[in-house]
């Protein structure tokens, strides 16, 4: 009994004498919100710090990237004001260093468990190095968040910081709402880190990012950034990422337009279900089917649409011009860019592992030779309350 | 009064075995067996599963002979007093080790997850004073700890495996049969130590009620095992594909992390894993304590394990604080499994078994 | 002849000092008055049977105890009057005087006879009267006991909306006849003692004696019998002699007021403990479900009741752990919250002065403040004090900034959680549980809630009350038990054995018609 309680007593002696390390009050914590990144423009000199022998010190006051912090203010969220939020700003070597030193600068704890938007610049995106340092600390720090958002921003991060952001209190959660709203409702692309991590790594450097185009102080969620061996490619046009979103099974809902008599009528794609076969295995072609089922939005006003005929010419009409869509889509995948982004090399890796192991090395250049064959199925299932 | 207190029921074995396997080393297992096979780590998981059961026929064979004299008393019989006691010695240091490297890495993944700046000591050492006194009650007592928690661990383990199916892509398991042959068995080795646990069998066999229906309970507790091994496998290379699990230290704590159940109270589930995590290291923990205890005692001779579990304890710290870092940690662990684990798990029973078949065939003879 | 016997000694530990009456009467009497000498509350009456010249007889007990208008209308009456009116003569029956009058005269039906004169002490304290005849060397003790009692009440820590509403009073006799009536086997035995050197309090025993199992019968009777205290006031003081472990903050026994719960457990084999002067019942062995049943929920539908146990086995978890949970997240895992409670949070705990566990040891105290003085205060000011000092005092403590008012939120929903325990020792014990996880969360987080959980666990599992291990049904694991368990309860249909856990003799109690 007596060696019991000295255990006891000893234990808590211990305990109590050394105190509680990371208890860390959720009011010292400053919440990131977003981050954003670019490449520090200052630096005109390119430093190569990184080559040479070993130095003493390698932080300089001149960083190589800049980094803004969006951390929302508790107390001022309530009243929802315009100035809820920071931006805290820094440049170091890569974004440690950046807390380093905003950690000087500031009397809270940066912490990156809550953080929602992360957004590259196309410069950065330029920078391999810079972009591969991010990526990897962000994998590889335990503490963030690992749902974040990820974005491109078409434009430089002061007029990102400066963009108005309606309908929200803060700009991170702006934008990640679009993206999370968008990404159901209409035809928007959203990247989670998980997602671009994985890609990253299962394709040796390529990976797709939403892209945010900046235009008087305005936001707006378009075009695709292509990533190539970790550095950026190429910017994809708005109009094709409808094709793209349906080839890579990943659309939720969409809109599209489709021509009949003479108007112009809005189909709204509620369901899409696509699937690719291996036709042939010595030449590589491929048929895609895709299985298309929506709703019409809006008719001519004095015709009736349940007469005879008429919704099978709709469905004729949009089966034809979707099918030319994504042959023009996939024409431009394989020519213009010519980088396999829609996942046929997995698709066929996983199918066809056998096959995919005679092009594996230099899969572009099968795909660019690859011929797709598309057959279209849509289905018109409601017409609204009118007749 | 309940009669038959120190006696253990089957399904109070089958318990036994679950908990005792699984421990902190299946939160690295995908990646390990991802790294050798790729995509067909799933399937790897069931092979290697299944490839113990032979291994665990030759344990229960060997435990029901240890039935009537406790562990080193067999030994000591079969191989006499000396040599019984010295092949005793490496099964000590075996569990040492095992209690304190599981230890020490359990306390790596609880200070990068969560205490990040708390010193490891500190992490470590409430769980092992703990253990001991889990394992100073004797077997009738962790018996009952061990079925009073199992109900919560495998309602949180569903719960958490439920809500980590949607999301998931499970094309990312093809192709299947992708890998060689050389591969295949470079898994198997690297992934059983996952799978080791059941030499519980040699030293608590004198407890058990049934000792005919040994290998039958705890085939049953593997294949269970074996089965949430593998759909922690499958849900793995489902959210993250086969490049990115390669590359994560702990695969099965980044998927709870990367759980994404959008509207409930908790938005992360890795509390969760945690909380039901520390009660699968901790059964472990406690289950190998008393198995040290019990042999310690007997190769001295003393009745009291108590004593020897309390005993042990800077022993154990100090093999846990071994590896320098976590890397360090995790090729200790090899190694420690690779030598003395092959030694108890399947050489020593198999020298019961060859000495004890040749004694019966010499005693009948004389 | 009782010069020699010293007094001090007759009342020592043992009983076995017994002093016989002596034939004389005088003898008797002197001794008697001297050993209460200095107490004015015993009536001594000394009368003669059978006229002038009759046999003395002396009659004694303890005013206010014994029920006067008995003894003068069946016992003195008859002796006295009676005898000399109706046949046969004082002359006749001379002989057999005594005889006569406990067969023929004295017309009360609870009788005994006894030859010591510590027999007849301990009957005039209890509230019987002692009868001594002259030229008898034995006594008649006739039972006479009436005092003022509380009549029959609910008890008010265990109220139902559903069920009978009497509850125990303090008279053991009382009590024993509101089970008996529950219990109409000849098969259940009330088996009695005296426990206390000075306060010889009774006690009764009462199992049903082909149901239960014997082992825990004669571990209880050998636990009573080492009792050796002076007084025993309350069925609290037998509780803690009776219990397997003191150091444990787990009640080991349970206490209640209901006759219907006491019933209840005999019938499904345990043994159940009445102490005179006390309301409250014990009942062994006890597991842990025993604390979080309530007598409602077997007599609603099987669904309802497995909602509410549910639910209660749920308000009981988050009592004991909620506080130490908003430490462990806001001070340690602040990525575990939604996005939007964090800011709100961290918002509202802005002005703030201490840190979070600070906080809640704060609040947690006062809660506790409250509850207690609660119980203190006179009934209608009771439960106003409880809302009118939990609102102000936590809105003025928000506006003093002392803490925040997910703090005040937090401590109301583990307030009310815990009064969803119907056991008040348990309850009890969930306020202890609850300051040792604070202090688990305050230091290591959710690592030091769930070390914290573990080693309750450990101190529950190593507990066994009787033989019976604490966490049954859950330890080891009985599937037939787990129809009436913690989050289910079968209907009554299903439930055909009594609990395996207690090892009754006869299993089965229910069969097919």
């Amino acid at each position: 009994m007596k060696k019991k309680v000295f255990i006891v007593l000893l234990v808590f002696i211990m305990i109590f004498s050394s105190g509680c390390w990371d208890r860390v009050e959720i009011e010292e914590n400053a919440f990131v919100f977003g981050i954003a990144l670019d490449v520090n423009k200052e630096r005109t000199e390119k430093e190569d710090i990184e080559k040479g022998e070993i130095k003493p010190f390698y932080e300089s006051d001149k960083g190589a990237i800049r980094t803004i912090f969006t951390v929302p203010i508790p107390s001022k969220m309530k009243e929802a004001g315009e100035d809820a939020f920071e931006s805290i700003e820094a440049s170091g070597e890569n974004i440690p260093s950046c807390m380093r030193v905003i950690e000087r600068k500031i009397n809270k704890i940066i912490y990156l468990g809550q953080t929602k938007m992360c957004v590259f610049t196309i410069d950065m995106l330029n920078n391999k190095q810079y972009f591969m340092d991010a990526v990897d600390f962000l994998e590889r720090d335990p503490e963030r968040n690992r749902n974040m958002k990820v974005a491109a921003v078409n434009g430089s991060i002061d007029d990102y910081i400066k963009v108005k952001h309606y309908l929200d209190n803060n700009l991170a959660s702006y934008i990640s709402g679009i993206f999370q709203v968008g990404s159901k409702e209409c035809c928007i692309i959203s990247e989670d880190l998980t997602e671009l991590e994985g890609t990253l790594r299962s394709s040796k450097g390529n990976a797709v990012m939403p892209c945010i185009k900046i235009t008087d102080g305005k936001a707006e969620v378009r075009d695709l950034a292509l990533i190539k061996d970790y550095e950026f490619y190429q910017m994809v046009d708005q109009k094709y990422l409808r094709g793209f979103s349906i080839i890579s099974n990943k659309l939720k809902k969409a809109r599209k337009l489709v021509k009949y008599d003479d108007t112009i009528i809005p189909f709204y794609i509620t369901g899409v279900k696509t699937t690719v076969h291996l036709e042939d295995k010595e030449n590589l072609k491929y048929k895609v089917t895709v299985k298309v089922e929506g709703d019409i939005e809006s008719f001519i006003l004095d015709e009736e649409i349940s007469k005879e005929g008429k919704i099978e010419e709709i469905k004729s009409n949009l089966a034809k011009s979707l099918t030319m869509e994504l042959s023009e889509v996939m024409d431009y995948f394989q020519n213009s860019i010519g980088i396999d982004y829609l996942k046929i090399g997995e698709y066929t890796k996983k199918y066809h592992n056998k096959i995919y192991e005679k092009y594996e090395d230099n899969w572009d250049e099968a795909f660019k030779k690859a011929q797709f064959d598309f057959d279209v199925n849509v289905e018109i299932r409601r017409i609204g309350t009118i007749r | 009064m309940i009669s038959d207190n120190d006696k253990i029921s089957n399904y109070q074995l089958n318990i036994f075995v679950i908990l005792t396997i699984i421990e902190i080393g299946m939160a690295a297992l995908p990646a390990i067996l991802v790294k050798e096979v790729k995509s067909d780590a799933w399937i790897l998981s069931i092979i290697t599963g299944l490839v113990n059961i032979p291994f665990l026929y030759i344990v229960s064979k060997a435990a029901q002979k240890t039935s009537t004299q406790g562990f080193v008393g067999c030994l000591k019989s079969l191989f006499g007093k000396a040599a019984g006691t010295i092949l005793a010695i490496p099964v000590l240091v075996y569990f040492l080790f095992m209690v304190g490297l599981e230890s020490r890495l359990f306390g790596e993944t609880v200070k990068m997850y969560f205490l990040q700046r708390t010193p490891i000591e500190f992490i470590v050492m409430p769980i092992i004073i703990e253990a001991v006194f889990l394992a100073k009650g004797g077997i009738e007592v962790i018996g009952r700890f061990f079925e009073a928690v199992f109900f919560p661990i495998v309602l949180i383990n569903v719960l958490l495996i439920l809500i980590a199916i949607p999301k998931n892509d499970f094309t990312n398991l093809l192709p299947v049969f992708s890998a060689d042959i050389k591969e295949y068995f470079s898994a198997i080795i690297a992934g059983s130590n996952s799978f080791f646990g059941y030499e519980l069998l040699l030293i608590i066999s004198p407890y058990i009620k049934e000792p005919k229906k040994m290998f039958k309970t705890s085939t049953k507790a593997l294949l269970i095992v074996t089965g949430f091994y593998t759909i922690a496998v499958i849900l793995n290379l489902g959210k993250f594909g086969v490049e990115e699990t390669k590359s994560l230290m702990f695969p099965v704590i980044a998927l709870a992390k990367a759980i994404d159940v959008p509207g409930s109270i908790f938005e992360r589930a890795e509390g969760i894993l945690m909380a039901v995590w520390v009660l699968h290291v901790f059964t472990t923990m406690a289950m190998i304590t008393y198995l040290y205890s019990v042999v310690g005692a007997e190769i001295i001779g003393h009745k009291g394990i108590k004593h020897i579990a309390t005993l042990y304890i800077p022993v154990v710290y100090l093999f846990g604080l071994l590896g320098n870092s976590v890397v360090q940690v995790f090729k200790n662990i090899n190694m420690v499994g690779a030598t003395l684990g092959i030694y108890t798990v399947i050489i020593l029973p198999l020298l019961i078994l060859i000495a004890s078949y040749i004694k019966n065939k010499g005693g009948s003879k004389g | 002849m009782f010069s020699n016997v010293k007094k001090d000694i007759m009342f020592e530990r043992h009983f076995e000092s017994k002093t016989n009456l002596s034939k004389k009467l005088d003898d008797n009497i002197k001794f008697i008055k001297s050993i209460f000498e200095g107490s004015n509350d015993i009536v001594y009456r000394e009368f003669k049977i059978g006229g002038l010249d009759g046999r003395r007889a002396f009659l004694f007990y303890v005013d206010g105890m014994a029920d006067k208008i008995l003894l003068d209308n069946f016992v003195i009456t008859p002796l006295m009057l009676t005898a000399r009116i109706v046949k046969p003569d004082y002359e006749e029956i001379k002989n057999r005087l005594l005889e006569a009058a406990q067969f023929t005269a004295i017309s009360s039906s609870d009788f005994k006879e006894i030859k010591t004169v510590e027999e007849a002490i301990i009957a005039a304290l209890s509230g019987d009267s002692t009868l001594i005849i002259d030229e008898s060397d034995s006594a008649f003790v006739i039972a006479s006991r009436a005092w003022p009692t509380r009549g029959i009440s609910e008890p008010s820590s265990e109220t139902v909306i559903r069920g009978s509403r009497d509850g125990f009073t303090e008279t053991m006799r009382m009590n024993t006849a509101l089970v008996r009536r529950r219990i109409r086997d000849p098969r259940f035995k009330v088996c009695q003692k005296h426990i206390g050197v000075r306060s010889k309090t009774d006690i009764a025993i009462m199992y049903i004696d082909d149901i239960v199992d014997k082992r825990i019968l004669d571990e209880l009777n050998k636990r009573l019998d080492n009792i050796n205290i002076d007084s025993v006031i309350d069925s609290g003081y037998i509780q803690q002699f009776i219990e397997d472990r003191a150091f444990t903050f787990l009640p080991e026994v349970q206490a209640t007021e209901r006759p219907d719960t006491v019933a209840a457990s005999i019938y499904e084999g345990r043994v159940a403990i009445l102490v005179d002067n006390s309301p409250q019942a014990l009942i062994i062995p006890v597991t842990i479900q025993s604390f979080l049943q309530s007598p409602e929920d077997y007599y609603t539908k099987p669904i309802i009741a497995t909602f509410t146990r549910i639910l209660r086995s749920f308000a009981a978890i988050i009592s004991v752990i909620a506080p130490a949970f908003y430490i462990a997240v806001t001070s340690y895992h602040q990525d575990m919250i939604p996005n939007k409670l964090a800011i709100s949070i961290a918002a509202s705990r802005e002005g703030v002065p201490f840190p979070a566990y600070m906080e809640t040891l704060i609040m947690i105290i006062i809660l506790e403040l409250l509850l207690e003085a609660g119980i203190r205060l006179p009934r209608p000011i009771g439960s106003t004090i409880g809302i009118v000092g939990g609102l102000i005092i936590g809105q003025a403590a928000v506006s003093a900034g002392i803490v925040s008012p997910i703090m005040i939120i937090v401590v109301a929903f583990t307030a009310v959680a815990s009064f969803a325990i119907p056991n008040y020792e348990f309850a009890a014990s969930a306020r202890i549980m609850r300051l040792i996880f604070m202090l688990g969360a305050s230091i290591f987080g959710l690592y030091g809630i769930m070390l914290v959980f573990i080693g309750i666990m450990i101190h529950m599992v190593n507990l066994k009350s009787f033989g019976v291990p604490y966490l049954a049904p859950f330890a080891p694991f009985e599937k037939e038990d787990m129809k009436d368990s913690l989050f289910y309860r079968g209907p009554w249909k299903r439930m055909r054995k009594r609990p395996i856990q207690l090892n009754p003799n006869d299993l089965i109690r229910q069969g097919k018609k």
